[in-house]
């Protein structure tokens, strides 16, 4: 761009030898001033009418004051170093009317450079003004993180399937509303709106207008509601809020005697705004339906009406060019934005609430700072009208128009895409939730959801859905095919769950004879342990029993010497000496049994050992066939996976079918 | 040159013919002895129209009517009495008067009725083919005939309740925008045709200001829904439907006997592509005396009271219309002999038509002062009154006339009419030198007798300085393109384009194409100063173009219902004088005619003279015609239409109407009262008390016709109405009465004042020594052209005092004559 200026100030300056021919020089820049450039042309062409004496407008450009100044409609250039944002800019490069100077052709393009170079530098009074640094943006987006419920985002669960009204076509396309967070389009048609996923185009489901048709459709701030304004041209308007989850209508609000074009709720679903061919701005209480504010400033039909997101001001558009803000709280005017020469079809808030964007059949877009009240930016969107505008959550703008587009552009207004013509006007466009698809509809009736990135991939919508009946068939036949691709699938889990319990067998096997070595072994073990023990008892029992016998020995002793020969007392002794014999021989076995008892322990200490042995040996072969069976069971796993994927798919279908099937009923 | 404003002209004026023909034959007959039942010797006189039928499509259809005209020239509507048949019924289907096709081919419709056979030939086509419905061709005129777009509904500049179409169907491309798309999710639905708003409103389904329109099983509904149901197609560029070419309204003419008495019509319009459709359910229709023949929407005539209407027909661009007249039963007459030249012919003949007698001759005294005051604008002195008055001779008239003619006031009082309607007026743009300028140029041509085309030729096509060449001035006090083709459209040509600038003309057949064609003509008109601050000069730039309004696109130079012409290399202001003033032109010749015609009659033949459509027939066409044509043949000599005039009977009639012409006003069956022009009125005065006005730059003396600026002006011209010459319209100059007139005239200064300078009553008693009786009839002389009657003598006697001074009583009578309503008009 500064290099476009040079090149102007040469031309302008006729020197342009080879100032600027060599780059590397980076000469100091002439600075464009008022005194010394702009001021002889305005005296040329403008100050004739717009001189102190005549001021025709209210504007004077012969001094640099009553310039910065303005005119009867405000201020005309800004030091913000944008021309596109100037008034005047705007009319003396014929790029909005009334064209400047009146009746003329442009100004020589030298001179519009001249005027260009001049606002982009800073609109200087004289070689001694000083620049203000410039800004990159006067508003710079700061992307908004409110308004995104915690946890999901409500998306149809239960919603109805029934088509209110089925027709061969569709009308021209009356509304259509993205769902700010979930992957969500909603398109109006004859007493329905249509409910379609936007990644798989799915219809959804179909929500009854009874009404009428819905002229607008706008998600709540989350999400969770949807806000449909319509009802029959001439007869009734209302606006409805439909609950996305279940589909269920959760309120109706007003009652007019037309068709209502818009309707919005604010962020926290207390206040409805809407507007139509009555030309009033009615404000309701969305809990219980009264009339809040009346408002009456339209000259025209209402075309548009927005809450912006904050909901601290309603946005309302007319017919005849007339767009208002007002204070959603109080229903006071806030600000009028006047420079619109057309019907405002549509306007449209982006997130940060200070920054409204009006669409107009004067085939602009403007951008507007709702602080300042004025124009940021405004360009020649569609020829012959533009219809629709929406922000999407990074401050891009979707646009829709008569001259049979729809295009996508930057916050500044510079066209990203356009999307493919259609044969008639569109009417209408939206974006969705993550800007990756822009869905638009036409005059004729089609809707069509193309990506973003890549506009020739483009979906289909109908407006007018077929009937449930019809499309159960097509759900049944999906059925068929699901249960159709179902079987080999099953076939081979089944496969692989035997390929399981194969591999499983040895190891089972293995695992049993380990376990009976390692039983034996446990068996001998306690056999040792038992002897030990036994021995242990045993060796407790012989001392008492040692004693005893001594005891015994000595009373034979004693009988004996007490007899003496007395044979009387024979007996006694023989008793006494039968009593030992018993005694020691008691004593004998013991013994025996305690050297046989020890001599055991080390037997079954052995067989323990080897058993053991054994069965270490035998868990040696196990891990590979562990490995086999890890492999077999990955197999199966995965088999289970794709199968379990597919009985969802199945479960859904039949869910669905069954949902069609009861709105068939 | 083409012409074909002339053939509509023409076959208004040959009904005409016809019918007057059979009344003058069946004038001998009484009514009671011509019925046809009394009469079955002759077979009766019946016509069936259309009187060729053609059948283009399956959808077509034509429905027809019979008119029987009995011997005494009434019609009857003999449709229902007749016993109809087709020839071929495999061709065509009839259902009860409506034809529909069958089959390709030729047959021929039978009607018959006591002996009288009528056979109309059928062509049926394409019976098969079902055309799609045409926007243009079928939705439009439902739009039309439904009333939607009037200026009253959606036709309105702003539309009505947010739809705006445009007004009679001039844009039909922008209508099919602002149907379909203008607001793309109201008006229509195709997805359910029969919600669509469109329809909705004009079933009265839902609240509409414009109320019901049609019903639903109405053949407007099925098309409109069809249209819908196919999509709401536009007509493709390339593949536009035939544009309408004419339009014919049956029977031409219609003599309906008794109030309450019905005539049917049929429209039918034929198209460029040759087919003909049956259009009397989409035509509008109107009356232009519902008094007398009220029209239904289905073209249903229902007579009212005694007297003449047009009932016209319109549709798409076309506009035709038919006579009615309408007669009480058992009516008494007798025609009178037609005698006299041709204005007397032809008067009669329609006087004889309605059934109405002509007053009588008016008195030698009253045709003096009427003719001398139509024909100088000055009253008739009292020795031209005796000479006249005393004269024996058979055309004494006629002489009179001669006489007057060759007076210089004649001149005077034309050029001051044409002054008014170029509106010679000196402003902050125009000084009064060039606007004296002017003014004496126009005054010079006059007073030369330059024939008008010549004068007009010149004023067109004038160049040069507003000094040296005065008529430049034509350029200079009407500045802006478009309105100065308005002016000579409605100057020289009697016909008022200005509504068609914004939209076709509602009432006529101009359409935008026409206006911005013949504006074209003058927009190379280039101005510069000259070397005097007041003088501009005016040239041709030999450039610039005109936009149409619409289309925003040059239009080419095209005359006004004429061939575009070329104008390469041309000043094209030429070309179109050449044009305007060629003999051939219908409008030119005829328009001036009727402009002096309406001078002397006190109304135009068309009446407004300068808004001459077809929606505004003239009274006599074939008069208007042939005086048209006279001026021609005199090489636009106006004193030798002027004394044609004068001569004619029906300029000579009484003032007093009879019973059977009371009720008529436009068919000059006795003399129409006029009060004097505000000029003339003035210059009257001033001749009768002897007391003359002084104006600005003009002598003491000088009359007011002669005042060359209209910026000068007096409280008694404007009082009385003279033409402020802020527009070209003839009506700008007006003799309505007003209270300021009558009491200027009372307590004003004027009579009173002119009476005492003029000292007229003084010279007679104290010079001329005269009595009392001679001073009042001399009064009564000079002021009305008559003697005092013996009443009048003896009343006005009575209140002049028996001894001395008179002059103040005979003063008072001076006063008195000259505040009678006698004096102020032209009787």
């Amino acid at each position: 761009m500064i290099r476009f200026n040079i090149a102007a100030l040469l031309v302008l300056s006729g020197c342009g030898v080879s100032f600027a021919a060599d780059e590397k020089s980076t000469p100091e820049v002439k600075k464009v001033t008022f005194e010394d450039d702009v001021k002889p042309i305005f005296r040329q062409h403008c100050a004739s009418c717009h001189n102190q004496g005549d001021k025709k407008g209210g504007l004077a450009l012969d001094t640099y004051t009553a310039l910065i100044e303005g005119g009867g409609s405000g201020e005309i250039v800004y030091d913000d170093g944008d021309p596109s944002g100037s008034r005047l800019w705007q009319l003396v490069n014929h790029d909005d009317t009334p064209i400047m100077p009146p009746n003329q052709d442009k100004l020589p393009a030298e001179q519009l450079a001249v005027i260009q170079a001049w606002i982009e530098g800073g609109i200087l009074e004289n070689s001694g003004s000083k620049a203000k640094a410039k800004k990159k943006n006067s508003l710079a987006f700061v992307a908004s993180t409110g308004g995104k419920p915690e946890g999901p985002v409500a998306m149809p669960e239960s919603i109805p399937q029934r088509v209110p009204v089925v027709t061969d076509r569709a009308a021209a396309i009356t509304a259509i509303g993205a769902s700010p967070w979930a992957p969500l389009v909603a398109i109006a048609g004859q007493k329905q709106i249509s409910l379609y996923h936007t990644e798989t185009s799915e219809l959804l489901g179909i929500l009854p207008f009874e009404e009428g048709i819905p002229q607008s459709l706008r998600f709540s701030r989350d999400g969770s509601f949807l806000v449909a304004g319509g009802g029959e041209h001439s007869v009734k308007g209302i606006a409805a809020i439909y609950d996305v989850k279940t589909g269920e209508r959760v309120a109706t609000v007003g009652d007019e005697f037309d068709v209502v074009f818009d309707a919005d709720v604010n962020a926290s679903m207390s206040r409805v705004a809407m507007g139509g061919p009555q030309k009033m701005l009615r404000v309701y209480d969305a809990t219980d339906g009264e009339l809040v504010f009346d408002l009456k400033k339209h000259t025209d039909w209402i075309f548009t009406v927005a809450f912006s997101p904050d909901g601290v001001l309603i946005a309302s558009g007319d017919r005849s060019g007339g767009l208002s803000l007002w204070e959603a709280d109080t229903g006071r005017l806030y600000l009028d934005l006047t420079d619109h020469k057309g019907a405002i079809n549509s306007v449209s808030w982006r997130d940060d609430s200070n920054v409204l964007a009006s669409a107009s059949d004067d085939g602009t877009v403007k951008v507007w700072d709702v602080n300042e009240g004025k124009a940021i930016k405004s360009f020649n969107a569609h020829g012959g009208g533009v219809t629709d505008v929406a922000f999407d959550h990074q401050g891009r703008l979707v646009t829709a128009g008569k001259d049979n587009k729809a295009k996508l552009w930057d916050a500044n207004g510079g066209l990203i895409r356009e999307f493919q013509p259609v044969a008639e006007d569109v009417l209408e466009a939206a974006i969705t939730h993550d800007g990756s698809r822009v869905i638009y509809g036409d005059w004729d009736g089609q809707v069509f959801s193309a990506l973003s990135e890549k506009p020739e991939d483009k979906q289909a919508l109908a407006a007018n859905p077929p009937p449930a009946a019809e499309r159960a068939k097509v759900v049944q036949q999906q059925l068929a095919s699901i249960q159709k691709t179902m079987q080999p699938i099953k076939a081979e889990l089944d496969a692989a769950m035997n390929t399981v319990a194969a591999a499983q067998k040895p190891i089972d096997e293995l695992n049993a004879k380990i376990a009976a070595a390692k039983a034996e072994a446990e068996k001998s073990k306690a056999a040792a342990d038992a002897a030990a023990k036994k021995v242990g008892e045993l060796d407790g029992q012989m001392p008492a029993l040692a004693n005893a016998s001594r005891d015994k020995h000595d009373a034979v002793i004693a009988v004996r010497v007490q007899t003496n020969g007395d044979v009387a007392k024979l007996d006694a002794v023989a008793a006494a000496e039968q009593a030992l014999i018993d005694h020691l021989t008691q004593l004998v076995n013991l013994r025996r049994d305690r050297i046989a008892t020890h001599n055991s322990i080390a037997t079954h200490q052995q067989a323990s050992a080897a058993k053991t042995a054994e069965a270490t040996e035998l868990a040696k072969g196990l891990p590979a066939l562990q490995e086999a069976l890890a492999k077999a069971q990955q197999a199966a796993d995965a088999m289970k996976e794709k199968y379990d994927g597919v009985a969802t798919q199945l479960t859904a279908v039949q869910t669905k079918l069954d949902q069609l099937s009861a709105a068939v009923n | 040159m083409n012409f074909p404003f002339t053939k509509q002209l023409e076959r208004i004026a040959l009904g005409v013919v016809i019918i007057a023909t059979s009344a003058v034959s069946a004038i001998a007959v009484t009514p009671e002895s011509s019925t046809p039942s009394g009469n079955t010797a002759r077979r009766p006189d019946i016509a069936v129209y259309p009187s060729e039928i053609k059948l283009g499509s399956a959808r077509d259809f034509q429905s027809f009517v019979a008119v029987l005209r009995r011997d005494d020239g009434i019609t009857e509507d003999a449709s229902e009495r007749m016993e109809w048949s087709i020839a071929d019924e495999s061709k065509v289907r009839r259902d009860g008067f409506m034809l529909h096709p069958v089959a390709d081919g030729t047959t021929e419709l039978i009607g018959s009725y006591a002996g009288t056979e009528v056979r109309v030939p059928i062509t049926v086509t394409d019976a098969s083919v079902k055309p799609e419905i045409s926007f243009e061709k079928d939705i439009m005129p439902v739009l039309t005939r439904s009333g939607c777009n009037t200026g009253s509904c959606h036709g309105a500049a702003r539309g009505k309740d947010g739809f705006r179409v445009s007004l009679f169907g001039f844009d039909p491309d922008g209508d099919y925008f602002r149907i379909t798309r203008e607001i793309g999710f109201r008006r229509i639905n195709l997805a359910v045709p029969e919600e669509s708003l469109f329809l909705k409103k004009s079933i009265g389904a839902v609240p509409h200001t414009g109320g019901k329109l049609f019903d639903t099983d109405s053949d407007y509904y099925a098309t409109v829904l069809e249209w819908l149901q196919k999509g709401a197609k536009a007509d493709p560029a390339k593949a536009k439907p035939p544009a309408v070419q004419s339009l014919a309204i049956y029977p031409p003419q219609a003599v309906i006997e008794g109030e309450g008495t019905q005539q049917r019509f049929v429209a039918v319009a034929t198209y460029s592509d040759g087919s003909t459709r049956d259009v009397t359910r989409l035509a509008a229709f109107t009356s232009n005396n519902a008094g007398t023949a009220e029209i239904d929407s289905m073209g249903v005539v229902t007579a009212g009271r005694r007297g003449e209407a047009f009932v016209m027909a319109r549709f798409v661009t076309e506009t035709v219309g038919s006579q009615v007249l309408a007669l009480p039963t058992e009516l008494q007459y007798t025609a009178p002999k037609i005698e006299g030249e041709y204005i007397d012919q032809l008067v009669g003949k329609k006087l004889q038509q309605l059934r109405i007698l002509p007053s009588g001759r008016c008195s030698d005294e009253e045709f003096l002062r009427r003719v001398t005051l139509d024909v100088t604008g000055l009253l008739p002195t009292e020795q031209e009154y005796q000479q006249f008055v005393t004269d024996a001779a058979p055309n004494k008239r006629a002489e009179l006339i001669d006489r007057l003619l060759e007076r210089k006031e004649f001149s005077e009082i034309w050029a001051m009419k044409f002054a008014q309607l170029l509106m010679i007026k000196s402003s902050n743009t125009v000084s009064y030198k060039s606007a004296f300028l002017y003014a004496n140029w126009l005054t010079d041509k006059f007073a030369r007798n330059i024939p008008i085309d010549q004068m007009v030729r010149e004023l067109l096509t004038s160049t040069g300085g507003t000094f040296t060449s005065p008529a430049t001035n034509f350029y200079e006090i009407e500045r802006d393109t478009l309105k100065t083709a308005e002016n000579v459209a409605q100057v020289f040509m009697g016909i008022r384009t200005q509504c068609t600038q914004c939209h076709n003309h509602p009432f006529d057949r101009w359409t935008m194409n026409d206006y911005y064609g013949f504006a074209s003509f003058f927009s190379q008109v280039g101005r510069k100063q000259a070397e005097d601050y007041r003088e501009k000069i005016v040239y041709n730039r030999f450039s610039g173009e005109v936009n149409h309004l619409v289309t925003g696109k040059p239009v080419p130079p095209k005359f006004l219902g004429g061939e575009e012409p070329d104008t390469k290399g041309k000043d094209r202001r030429e070309v179109v004088a050449n044009w305007l003033t060629s003999k051939e032109n219908p409008y030119f010749a005829r328009s001036i005619a009727n402009r002096i015609w309406a001078h002397f009659m006190g109304v135009g033949l068309v009446d407004q003279v300068d808004d001459i459509r077809i929606s505004n027939p003239p009274s006599n066409p074939e008069l208007f015609d042939t005086l048209g044509n006279k001026l021609v043949e005199y090489n636009f000599d106006m004193r030798s239409l002027v004394r044609d005039i004068c001569n004619s009977e029906a300029y000579q009639r009484s003032c007093q109407s009879n019973e059977t012409n009371a009720h008529d006003n436009r068919n000059y069956a006795y003399a129409v009262v006029r009060r004097i022009p505000a000029e003339s009125m003035l210059d009257c005065l001033c001749q009768v008390t002897e007391a003359p006005e002084k104006y600005r730059g003009l002598p003491l003396g000088a009359s007011a016709v002669q005042i060359a600026d209209g910026a000068t002006s007096t409280y008694f011209l404007d009082a009385f109405g003279r033409s402020p010459r802020a527009t070209v319209c003839e009506c700008e100059a007006t003799t309505a009465p007003s209270l300021s007139q009558a009491l200027h005239l009372l307590n004003g200064s004027s009579v009173t004042n002119k009476i005492e300078q003029g000292k007229v009553i003084q010279k007679w008693v104290k010079e001329e020594k005269l009595t009392n009786e001679q001073v009042i009839e001399r009064i009564y002389v000079r002021s009305l052209a008559r003697k005092p009657t013996k009443d009048e003598h003896e009343k006005l006697l009575a209140t002049i005092p028996a001894e001395g001074d008179s002059t103040a009583a005979l003063s008072d009578i001076f006063w008195a004559v000259l505040n009678s309503r006698e004096f102020a008009f032209n009787h």
